[in-house]
């Protein structure tokens, strides 16, 4: 057992001092630059959510490293390159995607350890995205249904005719 | 007793991880079942640091896996940056593109770079897992398998209509004499 709480103590503080942070986001401003949702259950293993945004701190910090909080899971953001564009992609399975307003809520590093303390932590800035829901493709398609009438109708026609012999 | 084993085991082996460097798998990987021109193409990208430092500086680059002149991006960016991924910490990255031409498209992979460890000069770089060969299909092509093909019925049924209701009336009016 004291090796075990030990060794705790070891990878915790490692993971303590992994997490030791860098920039911090002043006086921060997100503008959201367009997002998109995939609307179809059937040609779509799983339902995506892409969101752009942009944020523009006072302190124009180099190093910026974003995490967004959606329905209380943390996602890392991506950034581009050169110009000041940030990603979030997040990814629902086809039951839980009905149609819904996501919010997400953008943290700098200093803000996402907060949260992690605390739900209720301000963020940088929400970005909102309303997913209108997806379409499915009917599980029978409509030459089955053709292919069922037609036999239905030959069924009949063939009684009839033996009927009137 | 072999639960506690286990246990300490992997707190073992990831206290000795703990003094490693960062290391990245990376994956790659469709979302859609089919590449359809003019619909929804959705490509996932993973990065995973299962090393024991963070990863800085990390890019994900797939542009020439999608040329302009055969795929748009409807949403999401094909060349990205992570500042820092901690041990343990994943990121999934997805773009969602929009094929302009049918056709086969090979096998891509992405191409991703990172630095072991936050103040680390060392540039590590490696390819993603690839994503299999691709076979965009023409709009028709997918509207005759997938989409609705009431109206193709409906004018069956009314090019049959002729024929099948000229009998019904002969046997009615012979049935009556």
């Amino acid at each position: 057992v004291k090796m075990v709480s030990s060794l705790l103590v070891a990878f915790s503080a490692a993971a303590l001092l992994a997490t030791a942070s860098a920039a911090k986001c002043e006086s921060p401003k997100v503008t959201p630059k367009g997002s998109h949702s995939t609307s179809d259950a059937f040609f779509h293993f799983q339902t995506v959510v892409v969101s752009e945004f942009g944020v523009a701190c006072s302190n124009s910090p180099k190093d910026l490293q974003l995490y967004a909080v959606s329905n209380r899971k943390i996602y890392n953001v991506a950034s581009g390159e050169s110009t000041n564009n940030f990603q979030v992609s997040i990814i629902l399975e086809h039951a839980d995607a009905y149609s819904q307003t996501i919010d997400i809520s953008i943290f700098d590093e200093e803000g996402i350890a907060a949260y992690k303390k605390d739900q209720s932590a301000t963020p940088l800035g929400v970005v909102s995205h309303y997913h209108a829901g997806l379409s499915r493709k009917w599980p029978i398609t409509s030459e089955t249904i053709a292919v069922l009438i037609s036999f239905i109708a030959v069924y009949y026609a063939f009684t009839f005719k033996s009927a009137l012999n | 007793l072999t639960i506690r084993m286990l246990l300490l085991s992997a707190l073992f082996v990831s206290s000795l991880a703990a003094s490693e460097d960062a290391w990245l798998l990376a994956s790659k990987s469709p979302q859609s079942q089919y590449g359809v021109e003019g619909m929804d193409y959705v490509v996932q990208y993973g990065l995973y640091n299962v090393g024991g430092k963070p990863a800085t500086k990390v890019t994900l680059d797939d542009r020439q896996s999608y040329p302009k002149e055969y795929f748009d991006v409807v949403q999401g960016m094909l060349q990205t940056a992570v500042e820092r991924l901690n041990p343990g910490e994943n990121i999934t990255h997805t773009v969602v593109l929009s094929p302009k031409l049918s056709g086969v498209f090979n096998e891509t992979a992405a191409h991703i770079s990172y630095r072991p460890d936050v103040h680390s000069n060392q540039l590590r770089s490696g390819l993603t897992t690839v994503a299999p060969k691709m076979y965009v299909y023409t709009k028709a092509d997918y509207e005759r398998r997938f989409g609705s093909n009431l109206e193709r019925f409906l004018a069956f049924f009314v090019f049959m209509s002729p024929m099948t209701l000229y009998s019904l009336y002969a046997y009615v009016s012979s049935a009556n004499k």
